[in-house]
């Protein structure tokens, strides 16, 4: 009920969304700003059984060169196409970026990509890590990769280390664990449990023993560290009704926002410095607008456009500037998606 | 006669089909591999798209051009196996093809990422020669090209290729990778008697062979009562042992058992009808064998030689022609009752032995594969000429 009492702020914005222009057709989904902020991420679903990838550069609200796209080996070279996923990016620090994909009908495993190469290349073989893998997740100093495998066919956690090169079970069940995260400071990883038809969060420490962290009715899920409390999605309230909750521990649960448009794959979209969290609303007469609820609840502000199904935020630092990625229909009836970009410095400063 | 022409006629006929290859059969096959290569890397199977570029490769020995589609997934293959170097190498061949702005970057990006090393440890040197960077990196490329290093100087104490810029030790020297072009070449050298090396498997185990062929018993030289000689069908088990050496050079030894049956036939070769309540025995022969000699192993061939001896028994029906009249007290004996004359004895046999050994599966430690074994045996009256086709299990050869 706190979220009632939040000091909402209509911004009355004069800055305008800057739509990312994208070289083909489909469904802009789940932007993903890289550390440094230069570059942007982002999928395109052409609803034709494939998912692309493509990141674009980026300062401030323009982008400074062609969307390009990230092509897996094998699906796509320059001279042959055919269907792929490329999808969950993650960035790395130094512009690297590493994502979910799969050539046609074939398993599901992580990629590295950096600017400076033609194709992305698949970061740990089968050799190392069986299975389909997906939800990876970086330490802070980014020799640490946490994910999931289904080699046993459930969900568990593994951690590859990079110094060692090796890969280590980190947590195992009879049910799926999904979504890890490392917590900045402490290494710890935050995960999401999939248990008789409900999703808890748990947290493991480095020898992969787990605590409970948060449950109860429905799910709970996609964690995203804030401090050392963790943000996530909760539909406690019923299956329609997503909220986004913070966590400081097993009994500490705060309510942030209600009702808020889930986001495809991405867990709640925190700002670089953890103070700000944005999102969309699930209710259509409201879908023209983005909000920014300070982690604090101390405040919240609505960023309006004159787009329609906002959604799929994500905040980053280009340059000087805070900018606000997300994706809306340009207008009711239209096709696609797309990217836009707004100057949001002065909302959250 | 007649198998031994099938033989010969067998080992000729690939050269034949070889020589019938047109220009059209190995664009189709050319076309075929391509696809094929497509198919795989879709798949992320890299392995089948090394051994699918590997054939086109073949198929360029033989006159077929290779286009940059082809060459450029070569490339990532090589890539995909950690095989750097061959990467690069397999760009520059697609450059000289037709080049693209995706193998202008990929080629760019390698020069300016990674640097030429020679890197050699002398057979003297006695202490540890791991190469260690001073990072692993994240990028899977160029921790793959680094693998790749570390296994070849572990196979073969050297490796000439690239490695990512940096800081890295070999043994007890250390050395740095730069972007300044040049080769960093670093050669640990030792003192003293060759170590052993138990890291490379010597070519020394246990050999195992089952097989099928025929063997045909010949006709007696000798003045003295013997049996007809019959072509029959036979079957060759053995079991034995192989100890290197030299390198590419071991010596063997095998025991087994040696059978044959045939049917009996009258003088004109025609088989012999059962004749009245005895019925006809068929001709059967045991043996049991020993053989040994010098092995040469020669990539995935191996050939085997040397003395063999065979000690058995058996039963033949049929007299030989040649003693009915001067000895065993036969005399006019009607020839119909010669041969439905049933001998048995023994067999004390002393010959030679061939085999060569196709290798082309691993059997754990050891290698499985096709192993064609002829050989003949004398036992003073009579000769045994045999070839067999047997599945074997043997030692393999080194693989540096």
């Amino acid at each position: 009920m706190r979220s009632v009492l939040f000091a909402a702020v209509l911004a009355g914005l004069d800055a305008r969304a800057e739509t990312v222009e994208v070289p083909a057709a489909g469904h802009a989904y789940n932007p993903t700003w890289s550390l440094d902020g230069k570059w942007l991420a982002f999928e395109l679903d052409p609803y034709e059984g494939s998912v692309d990838l493509y990141v674009v550069s980026v300062d401030g609200t323009r982008t400074t060169a062609a969307s390009r796209r990230v092509a897996l080996p094998g699906s796509t070279s320059a001279f042959s196409t055919q269907a792929s996923i490329a999808a969950s990016p993650l960035w790395l620090p130094g512009g690297k970026l590493l994502f979910e994909g799969s050539n046609a009908g074939g398993a599901m495993r992580l990629y590295f990509w950096t600017p400076d190469r033609p194709q992305a290349m698949e970061l740990l073989p089968a050799t190392k890590a069986a299975g389909d893998l997906s939800w990876p997740a970086i330490s802070s100093d980014g020799k640490k990769l946490a994910f999931v495998s289904d080699a046993t066919g459930n969900g568990d956690l593994y951690v590859w280390t990079q110094a060692a090169n090796d890969v280590a079970l980190l947590v195992a069940s009879t049910f799926s664990e999904m979504a890890p995260r490392f917590e900045p400071s402490s290494g710890r990883i935050a995960y999401s449990r999939k248990n008789l038809g409900g999703e808890d969060l748990f947290v493991a420490d480095a020898a992969g023993a787990s605590s409970a962290w948060a449950g109860g009715n429905g799910d709970q899920t996609r964690p995203v560290w804030a401090g050392s409390s963790l943000v996530y999605f909760t539909d406690e309230r019923g299956a329609d009704h997503w909220d986004i909750a913070i966590a400081s521990g097993p009994k500490s649960k705060r309510i942030l926002a209600r009702d808020v448009r889930l986001p495809l794959r991405a867990p709640p979209a925190l700002s670089p410095d953890g103070r700000w969290v944005a999102y969309a609303v699930a209710d259509p007469k409201r879908s023209d607008r983005i909000v920014l609820a300070a982690i604090d609840g101390s405040r919240s502000t609505e960023i309006p456009t004159d787009l329609v199904a906002c959604g799929e935020p994500a905040i980053g630092r280009s340059g000087d500037k805070w900018v606000l990625a997300f994706t809306a229909l340009p207008h009711e009836g239209a096709d696609w998606r797309q990217l836009q970009l707004v100057d949001v410095t002065s909302q959250v400063r | 006669m007649r198998f031994w022409l099938a033989i010969v006629g067998l080992a000729l006929t690939p050269r034949f089909a070889g020589a019938a290859d047109d220009r059209a059969a190995l664009e189709a096959e050319h076309t075929r591999l391509s696809e094929e290569m497509r198919m795989l890397a879709s798949r992320n199977a890299w392995r089948g798209v090394e051994d699918s570029y590997g054939k086109l490769e073949e198929l360029h020995d033989r006159g077929v051009a290779l286009t940059v589609d082809d060459v450029w997934y070569g490339a990532q293959a090589a890539r995909s196996l950690g095989d750097l170097s061959t990467a690069y190498a397999r760009l520059e061949t697609a450059r000289s093809l037709g080049s693209s702005p995706e193998i202008d970057q990929w080629v760019e990006e390698i020069e300016s990422s990674y640097g030429r090393v020679e890197l050699s440890v002398d057979p003297h040197y006695a202490g540890s020669f791991a190469l260690t960077p001073a990072e692993m990196p994240f990028d899977p490329e160029g921790r793959g090209a680094i693998e790749s290093a570390q296994k070849s100087i572990a196979e073969t104490r050297g490796y000439r290729g690239l490695l990512p810029l940096g800081h890295y030790e070999l043994g007890d020297r250390s050395f740095e990778v730069g972007a300044d072009g040049s080769i960093a070449s670093v050669t640990l050298v030792g003192r003293g008697p060759v170590p052993s090396d138990e890291s490379v498997a010597k070519a020394t185990g246990p050999r195992a062979v089952v097989g099928v062929g025929v063997t045909d018993v010949g006709n007696s030289t000798a003045d003295s009562l013997q049996p007809l000689g019959f072509l029959g069908g036979s079957v060759r088990l053995g079991v034995g042992a192989e100890v290197e050496i030299a390198r590419g050079l071991g010596w063997f030894a095998e025991v087994g058992y040696h059978g044959t049956m045939g049917t009996p036939k009258d003088a004109d070769g025609d088989p012999l009808a059962a004749r009245d309540s005895t019925g006809v025995q068929a001709n059967v022969l045991h043996l049991g064998y020993g053989w040994t000699g010098l092995v040469v192993h020669g990539g995935a061939v191996a050939l085997s030689i040397g003395p063999t001896i065979a000690i058995g028994g058996g039963g033949i029906t049929g007299v030989a022609e040649g003693c009915t009249t001067e000895c065993g007290g036969f005399g006019d004996v009607d020839a119909d009752a010669l041969a439905y004359q049933r001998l048995s004895g023994t067999v004390s046999a002393f010959g030679g032995s061939f085999g060569a050994m196709w290798q082309f599966m691993d059997v754990g430690r050891m290698a499985g594969g096709l192993d064609l074994v002829c050989g003949v045996y004398y036992d003073g009256a009579r000769t045994y000429a045999w070839p067999t086709l047997a599945y074997a299990v043997a030692p393999r050869a080194r693989r540096d």
